[in-house]
């Protein structure tokens, strides 16, 4: 609509019965005609040439201004978001919006020829378990204690559930180097990781990679979906992390028609079309102690994964020693690589830089972080309707 | 066979759907048993698959060009900054 020029592109390929709701059906029927017809329709015009039903064949006046407007509001690259944005190229992305309802209606279409479609399972992530009771430095403190129980399990009797608990809960080897935690975070978490502060920080990072493409380069480096607690935020980084990878201009649209896709995978279709579009329409801006929250958080989950893993190991009677304690190593050390990923300088650079190409200025290296108060955020604007959305 | 391009799926991204081998069309069908088979597509099923196979095509290839014209409209634009 804001460019009837555009239906030329995707007309060819992209038929009306496409669409599944009737008024954006009405709409493409009739922008298509007037290309067609050789008619150039200014957009206040628009509203009374699909009311009078010349070009569509649904009711006349069954579509209104007023959804019109919506449509045109919900709509990312619009001019309004040129406005906003003065010094950016702003795209639109009708060719792309137009092959993903061509590839769901050509799902319908292969479903109602008696013809088996299902997304293919495109990859599988790690399950954060619930729950967190130890950070890193107790993560070091536990491998040099394993370390130190392997030594002496050569000479030591009982069954070794028993010696693994003794030794993980015992005084370190007087002799044993302390070792520092990578401490790289440049401070706590601002409050108590509660369930309510990791999921509004996660939402907070979701929302600035969705706003902001340098934040989103920067932090899909180290990020992962097994980082974040709830199912869908898992399954909407997932889908960052497809589309980023396959080149595809990416906003809340696409987003939402990518975590459709990773449904089979993640146990969660992602976040709903309806709450990305009101994160799109954020501030572009990112919080430091969000980022930290997010990875500290990750981190707390891992490791009272490896607790609960080494817990089990310890009660099976039926191994040996040695094997024991070198599988509860093994936990460990995973939570290690975990921990080394989150806490690396990449965590704070990362950021940094992000936050310095947001602001425009450049950060020298190795300069303290400087961690500025998220930017305000403005009433979300008018979502969507659901039923724009094909199963959803 | 899809891995090895011996068989052309309808669209990527997808476990089963429709393939095209040796100019036959090639399908699981809906009601079958989970582990079905593939098993050649009727006429109607033939008609249906190849016109989407051509519509594909064209948004592909529209997706291909409005691409390319985004990426050099992308380079224009820091060559001016």
């Amino acid at each position: 609509m804001w460019d009837a020029g555009r239906v030329r592109d995707v007309r060819d390929w992209l038929g009306p019965g496409d669409l599944t709701h009737w008024k954006a059906r009405a709409i493409y029927q009739t922008l298509t005609g007037l290309d067609r017809a050789g008619r150039s329709v200014p957009i206040t015009e628009l509203p009374a040439v699909i009311a009078a039903g010349t070009y569509h064949d649904s009711r006349p006046g069954a579509v209104t201004a007023v959804d019109l407007h919506t449509y045109l509001r919900a709509t990312p690259a619009t001019p309004a978001a040129s406005a906003q944005f003065p010094a950016r190229l702003v795209h639109s992305n009708h060719v792309v919006y137009a092959r993903r309802v061509l590839e769901a209606a050509a799902r319908d279409i292969v479903a109602a020829a008696g013809s088996r479609i299902h997304a293919a399972t495109q990859r599988s992530r790690e399950r954060p378990d619930l729950g967190a009771s130890a950070i890193q430095a107790a993560l070091a403190q536990t491998q040099q204690r394993l370390r130190e129980l392997r030594r002496r399990l050569r000479h030591a009797q009982g069954p070794p559930g028993s010696l693994i608990t003794a030794a993980l809960d015992g005084p370190l080897p007087a002799d044993a180097p302390l070792l520092e935690p990578a401490g790289i975070w440049p401070g706590p978490p601002g409050s108590p990781l509660s369930t309510r502060v990791v999921i509004e920080a996660e939402r907070e990072v979701l929302t600035a990679c969705l706003t902001n493409p340098t934040v989103r380069a920067e932090l899909l480096e180290w990020l992962s979906p097994g980082d974040f607690s709830r199912p869908e935020h898992a399954a909407t980084w997932a889908a960052f992390n497809t589309l980023t990878e396959a080149g595809t201009p990416l906003d809340y649209v696409t987003l939402a028609w990518e975590c459709e896709r990773h449904h089979p995978d993640y146990d969660s279709p992602g976040l709903p079309p309806d709450q990305l579009a009101t994160m799109a329409a954020h501030t572009p801006g990112i919080s430091g102690p969000a980022v930290r929250t997010v990875a500290h958080a990750s981190l707390l989950r891992h490791t009272d994964a490896a607790r609960e893993q080494v817990q089990v190991i310890s009660e099976d009677r039926g191994a040996d020693a040695l094997t024991v304690v070198s599988a509860a190593e093994k936990a460990y050390q995973q939570v290690a690589e975990h921990a080394h990923r989150l806490s690396s300088t990449t965590t704070t650079s990362a950021v940094r830089r992000a936050r310095a190409a947001l602001e425009g200025i450049d950060t020298p290296p190795g300069a303290p972080p400087r961690w500025a108060t998220p930017a305000p955020t403005p009433p979300p604007t008018e979502s969507p309707q659901r039923d724009h959305w094909r199963g959803r | 066979m899809i891995e090895h391009g011996q068989a052309l799926p309808l669209m990527a991204g997808y476990d089963p759907v429709p393939v095209r081998h040796d100019g036959r069309w090639w399908h699981v069908p809906a009601d079958a048993a989970p582990q079905a088979p593939y098993v050649p597509a009727s006429l109607a099923q033939h008609e249906v698959f190849d016109e989407l196979a051509a519509r594909l095509a064209l948004a592909d290839a529209a997706l291909t060009r409005a691409t390319a014209c985004e990426g050099a409209a992308d380079e224009g634009q820091d060559r001016r900054r």
